[in-house]
């Protein structure tokens, strides 16, 4: 092995590191109720670091990873398409067990996850279950009974009753009275939420309670997934909120916030698929169409700290309309239509669509209003409908049950409006939340994600670490326990700097280990967004650290040559035998002007693997498969850690 | 990179889809059964294994970290050097909590383990606790009142000594001394019990119920440590062997009966690891029993073939896997040798006890033995455990916790002589004490039963301290493929044996093959080669071994030399800082290899030895943190290993 330089495999040990304890400067001694304290008493209490450097050490030392957005038959639309899997089962899953399809067929992660939020859309909430079941209320509706009699003709009378039920529910003016009625909605909530309880295993397995509040306003994606960080004793005082009642996101947050007073407990809410949200999800417009205003930025920023930055139905970090000039923007994109395929994408949408934009928006915005709307987080997550979070490119179960393994999966259209397609084959097999938590339990990996300690990944379990600070020097690269260098100098991703000391430049240190089942790693690169003199918003990524560097560098057009590729699609096999299985350095911003505001996110991107569908193409022997995209390079987004210039 | 450093993913290893064996349905019926539709089966053992990989898979995907081998101050030496830590602290520090040890300092490890063991010595069990907490018995009688009152007014050095001493000589009161069939020893088995029923989670963190049997007559050391398979309903209805007559014995093979009774009695299960051979004078593998002056028999390879399927070959006294004198032109078995006399120094090593003291010998000799008696009385698989005595399973070389209270960091700590007999001339220094080792056990889950049946198994491997990741699989028909293959442990399973297998009756013109893999210690160092170690009993009945590397780092610029020998690795240690880089090295190697000088008609068993780069050595730590400069000749550098189970060929 050659020696590195910037993407010296030092140890992305990362996971290590002495915490040194504040040196206690007292001028002269304090008096306080305990006693006088003065320096020298004080320094019998604060000892220096003492042999064991993990000891004294509380930060995170391991990334967890999880589900955020994950469906079951509890979902109306779930259901309706044949999931039978309810939240035991997808927690059962979710922790390594084996379990059996809607469709018949065994599944198994390769590793358990950490943890799961089952968020079944609130509308409806349990509607289509209960109708199979008979629920005894419900059967007293005589639409609602025929609907429960054609669903056990089974077949095409079963279709049409799902199909006849969607219809009715999605316009609220005509949904039964009955699915919307708190006592009935109550008799699906309370066991949905002692499931979760059955399931929270503190320190092993993290089993959140949660919803998706569902709404679409002309079929634009504004869904937000709610967590809780409690238990059942404060959840089952509230009902998961729906978009039957508004779907006005500022009646949601109220909401949010009557049931944090009532209760004393913590929620947060995670928006996703701006993508396809028809130019609404980070709009500079409120839901009314009225311009943002302070209270309006405080707001979201207090109830959304974080964005699903990618999942099945696409990838929303960056799009190529945006970044022209990143070329790897516009990963699995889903820029056709909207969610419901009602409206054809327009340009004008982009810009409120994509996180990247977002973020700079928001820094613009702060700017107008003193609070930045826009400060949130990034993570990965699966919206899968199949009642399993099965997001592995080997082993990927789909969005919803027709779309699990089947040798015709990947000829189905899943949206269509005019001319213009959705197949399924282009359903992303992503992705997963990864959490920088002090220990796996809903309040530490909770708060955590509140502190926006957290990252996005399209799938891969790769270990990224990302901390800002004004002194990292490129010895601390090579440094054996760099997360304790990190968390010594710095801030971690999801946190900020102020008020850059005299003549310094921002630095980062940024490591990344592959994931131990995965493929090697490409390269790490820092996204920096900024507000310039004239108040336009900027881009520009920066390659910080990659892999054979010994052979590999930047052109004169200041970019660094593709990694290359060793897949063999028709075996479905790469080697890894390019990149670098770690990548760790330190990178100062070489174009840092300290008035100002900016902020930095590190992506990580692996080596080319085959995608899911050359796993299909494979598995089931598919002729001529034109046309589909087979190999892709799966990432990692940190959330960002923003700069923002002193008074 | 050159085809035998590919670097693929070595863990995946941890994943793969086991495949449905197709059933052939036969024409013949089992009594009362009716003979099923080749239709009907075809259905129950589908053609095709399903489309999730991971779906129907129940090998073992990772490998479980921990340490069968430590002592709290519940042990009688332990307690007399100061630990003070209990069971319970031990469990809580091995999860991952921090504690406070003995001797005062914070403490916590990298990373938790997975499981532990607590091994206190069987004979004294508890002593220490009972006097200085002021046991009821104990303040009821007058010698134990003494010492009691020792230890409170300052005097506790001397207690110490008194009661060392009195224990030695057997003249402790009978009202205090825990021997079996006394309350005192109840009582302190009983703690233990409670102590892992406490901490042990299932699924989470595994806190195994064992003890030390330690017989060291005439301190050769012949140790054993047992672990219970079972929970406390069952390990309470025994109490624990002891070495001291006529209760006890310090024969393994009273202490085999004595297993025997265990389960006979409760239908439970248990196993014991021997540990320090090389302290062992010559007695640890023997050819002759010391015991009788007989030859090894058939019984004897029975019973220690039921009763000790593993071996504890690294830990803090030293490691034992091979010596330099045994193996000289293996230039990796010089590592942690203590080759000086028995476990107090009483007794001189002579050259000609090496044989019986060492894993690779008497791998090798158990073959012989096997010949000759049907059995083979060491068939035994590898872990590495700690034997600390400070109720630390602290064996990370910056972090290193040391045997004793003692030797918890402190400047002095690697100045003066471990072991100094004057008489003898035996003497092993402070500083030669290893920072090693831990156990890994690849177990279906993290319980009780999984790992001890992983255990039983053999399908272990003993690390000196790095939680580096280790397959071995052997089979007739690897192929060089297998290595790029993304699922190795599927191939692995499917078309061999793990470590601690068996391979027989070669086919007709094949030669054992071998697929095997390592991948750093995630926050370790880079690996530097690979190699396979093969033992055989030739044709005249002589024993023979083989080192073979197999695969290595930096392939693109290192070759074996026309001597066959791979050259070193490199250094990047920086002894001065403690510290290094991965600049050298690989962190992951996978490779099939075939054996090239393969006889079919010659028994054999070969180990894979997976070697890091040079890192500090604890002592290196020691020397920068507290500033101090260590005696002349201390080792400031090592390069940590792995041993894995052997997979044994029999014709």
């Amino acid at each position: 092995m050659k020696a590195r330089g910037a993407s010296i495999a030092a140890a992305v040990a990362v996971l290590s590191g002495s915490l040194a304890l504040p040196v206690f400067a007292v001028e002269e001694s304090a008096h306080v109720d305990a006693g006088s304290l003065d320096p020298e008493t004080a320094k019998q209490v604060f000892h220096k670091p003492g042999y064991s450097p993990y000891a004294g050490r509380h930060f995170p030392t391991r990334v967890y990873w999880g589900d955020t957005h994950l469906h079951t038959a509890i979902s109306l639309d779930a259901g309706a398409v044949g999931c039978k899997l309810g939240p035991a089962d997808a927690f059962r899953f979710a922790r390594g067990e084996e379990v059996v399809t809607a469709s018949g067929q065994p599944a198994r992660l390769s590793r358990p996850l950490d943890f799961l939020v089952v968020s079944d859309h609130a509308e409806a909430f349990g509607a289509m279950v209960e109708v199979i079941k008979a629920n005894p209320t419900l059967m007293q509706n005589p639409q609602i009974k025929r609907w429960h009699d054609m669903i056990r003709e089974g077949g095409d009378t079963a279709f049409k009753a799902a199909w006849e039920l969607i219809g009715t529910v999605a316009d609220t003016s005509k949904m039964p009275a009955e699915f919307k009625d708190p006592a009935f909605i109550r008799s699906v909530w309370e066991p949905y939420i002692r499931i979760a309880e059955q399931f929270n295993e503190p320190g092993k397995f993290t089993a959140f309670i949660g919803y998706e509040w569902t709404s679409m306003p002309g079929g634009n994606n504004l869904h937000r997934c709610v967590i809780f960080r409690d238990g059942a004793d404060k959840a089952i005082q509230t009902l998961p909120f729906s978009a039957v009642d508004s779907e006005n996101p500022e009646d949601l947050w109220k909401v949010l916030a009557g049931y944090e007073e009532k209760t004393g407990g913590r929620v947060l809410a995670i928006p996703h698929n701006g993508n396809i949200s028809g130019g609404r999800m980070f709009a500079l417009v409120d839901f009314m169409g009225n311009p943002l205003t302070r209270q309006y930025a405080e707001t979201r920023a207090r109830w959304e700290p974080l964005i699903e930055a990618t999942q099945q139905k696409g990838d929303s970090e960056s799009h190529p309309f945006l970044s022209p000039t990143d070329e790897f923007a516009g990963y699995e994109a889903w820029d056709k239509m909207n969610l419901n395929g009602t409206q054809l994408h327009e340009d004008g949408w982009f810009k409120s669509e994509y996180a990247r934009e977002a973020l700079k928006q928001g820094l613009k915005l702060e700017q107008d209003l003193g609070a930045n709307p826009f400060k949130f987080g990034m993570i990965g997550s699966t919206d899968s409908h199949v009642g399993i979070s099965a997001v592995e490119e080997d082993n990927f179960f789909g969005k919803a049950p027709p779309y699990e393994p089947s040798a015709h999966r990947v000829e189905h259209e899943f949206s269509k409006l005019g001319e213009k397609k959705v197949m399924a084959y282009e359903l992303a097999a992503s992705g997963y939340a990864a959490v920088w938590a002090t220990e796996n339990t809903r309040e530490a990996l909770w708060d955590a994600m509140k502190r926006k300690e957290v990252y996005a990944t399209t799938g891969t379990r790769m270990m990224v670490r990302f901390f800002g600070g004004w002194d990292f020097e490129a010895g601390d690269a090579y440094n054996r326990l760099p997360a304790a260098i990190g968390y010594g100098k710095g801030v971690p991703m999801g946190g900020d700097l102020r008020d850059a000391p005299a003549g310094k430049s921002p630095t980062f240190l940024v490591a990344a280990l592959k994931d131990p089942i995965g493929a090697n790693l490409d390269r790490i690169q820092i996204v920096k967004g900024w507000l310039d003199a004239n108040g336009a918003v900027q881009e520009k990524v920066y390659d910080v650290a990659w892999g054979d560097a010994d052979k590999r560098q930047p052109g004169n057009d200041g970019k660094l040559p593709p990694v290359g590729n060793t897949v063999d699609i028709a075996k479905v096999g790469w080697t890894n035998t390019i990149g670098e299985p770690e990548l760790i350095t330190v990178w100062e911003d070489p174009d840092f002007d300290s008035k100002q505001r900016a902020f930095y996110y590190a992506r990580v991107i692996e080596i080319p693997t085959p995608r899911w569908t050359a796993y299909d193409a494979k598995y089931y022997g598919l002729k001529d498969p034109d046309g589909i995209p087979m190999t892709t390079q799966e990432r990692a987004y940190t959330s960002p850690i923003w700069y923002t210039p002193g008074p | 990179m050159t085809y035998t450093t590919i670097r693929t993913t070595v863990t995946c290893l941890l994943a793969a889809a086991v495949a449905m064996p197709c059933a052939a349905a036969g024409q013949t019926s089992p009594p009362g059964l009716a003979a099923p539709k080749k239709e009907t089966v075809e259905k129950a053992f589908p053609d095709k294994p399903p489309y999730s990989p991971y779906a129907g898979r129940d090998f073992p995907t990772r490998p479980f970290f921990g340490d069968t081998h430590l002592h709290t101050g519940f042990s009688m030496d332990a307690g007399a050097f100061g630990a003070r830590l209990t069971p319970r602290d031990a469990y809580r520090f091995a999860r991952g909590e921090e504690i406070t040890s003995s001797s005062g300092q914070p403490v916590k490890l990298s990373r938790p383990l997975d499981f532990l063991v607590v091994a206190d010595h069987s004979d004294g069990m508890g002593f220490f606790p009972m006097i200085i907490g002021g046991d009821p018995k104990v303040m009821a009688d007058p010698q134990g009142r003494r010492w009691h009152d020792m230890v409170h007014s300052g005097k506790g050095p001397d207690a110490a000594i008194e009661i060392i001493t009195s224990f030695g000589k057997g003249t402790i009161s009978k009202a205090i001394m825990p021997l079996p069939g006394t309350p005192a020893y109840r009582g302190a088995w009983q703690e233990t019990i409670k102590a892992a029923e406490a901490y042990n989670e299932p699924g989470r963190f595994t806190a195994f119920i064992g003890y030390e049997w330690t017989s060291n007559t005439a301190a050769n050391n012949l140790h054993r440590n047992v672990i219970f398979r079972d929970n406390a309903d069952k390990a309470s209805q025994v109490e624990p062997y002891t070495t001291i007559k006529p209760l006890g014995s310090d024969n393994p093979r009273d202490l085999w009966k004595w297993m025997t009774a265990y389960e006979d009695k409760t239908g439970g299960q248990v196993l014991a690891i021997a540990h320090n051979g090389n302290l062992s004078n010559g007695r640890m593998f023997p050819l002759i029993e010391s015991f009788t002056g007989k030859p090894v028999d058939r019984e004897y390879a029975e019973q220690r073939e039921k009763w000790e399927r593993l071996y504890e070959v690294t830990q803090t006294k030293g490691t034992g896997e091979a010596h330099p004198y045994l193996s000289p032109n293996d230039e990796f078995a010089d590592f942690e040798i203590w080759d000086k006399g028995n476990l107090d120094g009483s007794a001189a090593k002579t050259k000609d006890m090496l044989e019986f003291e060492y894993a690779r010998s008497g791998l090798e000799n158990g073959l012989k033995l096997e010949q000759e008696l049907g059995t083979n009385p060491y068939k035994f698989g590898m872990v590495g455990s700690s034997d600390a005595h400070t109720g630390l399973a602290a064996m990370e070389e910056e972090n290193f916790f040391g045997k004793t209270v003692p030797q918890e960091p402190n400047p002095e700590r690697m100045m003066k002589a471990f072991i100094g007999n004057p008489t003898t001339g035996v003497k092993v220094m402070d500083w030669e004490v290893s920072s090693s080792g831990y156990a890994a056990v690849w177990a279906t889950e993290n319980t009780r039963e999984a790992i001890w049946d992983a255990m039983e198994r053999k399908e272990t491997y003993a690390s000196t301290g790095p939680r580096m990741i280790v397959r071995f699989f052997g089979g007739w028909e690897f192929e060089a493929a297998d290595a790029g293959n993304r699922l190795p442990a599927h191939i692995g399973y499917t078309k061999g044996v793990p470590m601690g297998g068996d391979l027989e009756a070669a086919p007709e013109g094949k030669s054992p093959t071998f697929l095997v893999a390592a991948l750093k210690d995630p926050i370790g160092a880079n690996l530097d080669r690979i190699q396979v170690i093969k033992g055989w009993l030739d044709a005249s009945g002589a024993v023979q071994e083989k080192i073979y590397d197999v695969v290595w780092g930096d392939a693109d610029e290192r070759a074996p030399g026309p001597d066959g020998k791979l050259p070193a690795v490199g250094s990047t240690v920086d002894v001065e800082h403690a510290t290094w880089t991965n600049t050298i090295g690989d962190p992951e190697l996978i490779t099939v290899w075939k054996d090239p000088d393969f006889d079919p008609s010659l028994r054999a068993f070969y180990y894979a030895r997976v070697i890091e780069i040079p890192t500090p050595r604890w002592t290196a730590y020691d020397a920068r943190r507290f500033g101090v400069k260590p005696l002349e000749g201390t080792t400031m550098t090592l390069q940590e290993r792995a041993y894995t189970s052997p997979i044994w060929y029999t014709p």
